[in-house]
């Protein structure tokens, strides 16, 4: 487990408790600055909540999360306008045209000018900003949805398994932005479920077990990596 | 201005929101005109004390119109987790607070507007000089009712059975605003003037004012997962 001392994100003993069951079990985390960091695990593993406690979504149990060194639940508007989340809903107005959601969260963010930035932050899906909601496909309604999450360029980028719904291309092209923004030093934490994806642009992978970290490793020998986590999944499988 | 630029934002948000689907207007609008077209041939149009009925079926009315407006206005923002996108935004919980309340008074005042003359008219009140308290009361006491609705709203939201919950939580703390609103709305339809329903109107105001205090300083925590 590394310890950075100028932590983007980290979380101490944190365990959060929904009826009865621990989704999360003392939970130890350190995300440094400008690291990119996929979070694997079957389902059920807790990724979900990890995502959620992290961007102040959920409120632990037990144990302390604080970004950029100031605890979530003390965050106010400049915290909040570090982070960047997609969740598994696409946290759009079905009614509201594209167009009309990305400016409603541009303007809650106080962006100088949110026409230009609704603009460059869904260039790839220009074509549907002016339908409503409702009517978009799976994968357009995805594209919007990082479109929202990306619009006030967040320095902190949470992903909730963020290629669901979406197509070949789209997803090559969401490899290629988060590529993108890793190296431009934004911290990326990615739920994922396909290990090949985890091991092709993260750095590091952290695997959940019944919501304890049961593997935490740099992604630079894949294979191994590949391995380790078929082992986990498959040993969680048989208990 | 940090709270209200936001606030407004999300009321705006809403309205728009409304006017596209009108689905509270015409849900709630249609509940209290037909809750004040049954009373008009249930209760007596004539004799004393009429004017006490009247009122009472009147917020009974506004009262439940406003909770099934409060209720989809938070529907809406659960769908898709929408509250979530407000949770992550710089705006905050009291603006979240204030932009649902806005809005929701907003609605609810459109629904009291054409209500009210329908009402008035169909039992045959005669306001006269009580015209200035009777809108009073209704803005007062729709205030109210719309603060406590927006906070229980947001509690029962995350609940399976919200429609049946938010009734049950709002009901028992909005007595005594109903209480008061009943009674200022009595005098007003009994053409009486500001000074005998004065007291009545300032037990709405210090009810509304304290609501919004409480609404203001615990939206964080009602929103907390």
């Amino acid at each position: 487990m590394r310890a950075p001392v100028d932590a983007a994100i980290r979380l101490e003993g944190v365990t959060k408790v929904y009826e009865g069951r621990r989704a999360l079990d003392a939970v130890d985390l350190d995300v440094a600055q400008g690291e990119y960091v996929a979070v694997m695990g079957g389902n059920g593993a807790g990724k979900t909540t990890l995502l959620r406690v992290i961007a102040g979504l959920a409120t632990p149990t037990r144990g302390a999360v604080s970004i950029a060194g100031v605890p979530v639940d003390r965050a106010g508007p400049g915290l909040r306008s570090l982070l960047g989340y997609v969740g598994h809903d696409t946290m759009l107005y079905g009614d509201l045209t594209a167009r009309e959601n990305l400016l409603f969260h541009a303007r809650l963010f106080g962006l100088p000018d949110p026409e230009r930035a609704v603009a460059d932050a869904a260039a790839d899906v220009a074509h549907a900003l002016d339908r409503t909601v409702r009517v978009l496909s799976r994968g357009t309604k995805q594209r919007v949805a990082l479109a929202r999450a990306f619009i006030h360029q967040p320095r902190i980028v949470l992903l909730d398994e963020p290629y669901t719904g979406l197509d070949e291309d789209a997803s090559e092209t969401l490899s290629t932005n988060l590529a993108s923004l890793a190296s431009d030093g934004r911290t990326i934490v990615v739920a994922l479920h396909e290990v090949a994806r985890a091991v092709s642009g993260p750095e590091r992978i952290v695997a959940l077990d019944r919501g304890r970290i049961a593997l935490d490793r740099s992604t630079a020998a894949a294979d191994d990596i590949e391995s380790a986590y078929r082992e986990l999944l498959r040993t969680g499988a048989n208990r | 201005m940090r709270i209200l630029a936001p606030a407004w934002l999300i009321a705006r948000k809403d309205l728009r929101l409304e006017l596209r689907t009108r689905d509270i207007v015409t849900s709630v609008g249609l509940f209290a005109l037909l809750v004040v077209v049954a009373a008009s041939f249930a209760f007596p149009t004539w004799g004393r004390g009429r004017e006490g009925v009247a009122a009472g079926v009147l917020w009974i009315a506004f009262l439940f119109a406003g909770l099934l407006g409060i209720g989809r206005s938070f529907a809406i923002e659960k769908e898709e987790s929408c509250i979530d996108g407000l949770l992550l935004s710089p705006a905050g919980p009291e603006a979240i607070f204030l932009g649902k309340l806005l809005a929701t008074l907003v609605f609810t005042l459109g629904v009291e507007l054409v209500t009210l003359p329908v009402f008035v008219v169909l039992l045959q009140l005669s306001p006269g000089a009580g015209t200035a308290v009777l809108i009073l009361a209704a803005l007062l006491g729709t205030f109210g009712l719309a603060t406590v609705g927006t906070l229980f709203a947001a509690m029962a939201v995350n609940t399976k059975t919200r429609e049946v919950i938010l009734p049950l939580l709002v009901l028992p703390i909005a007595v005594p605003l109903l209480i008061a609103s009943v009674e200022a709305t009595a005098a007003a339809l009994g053409g009486r003037s500001l000074g005998s329903a004065q007291p009545w109107l300032l037990v709405m105001a210090a009810y509304d004012a304290l609501f919004l205090m409480v609404g203001l300083s615990t939206f964080r925590h009602v929103t907390e997962a």
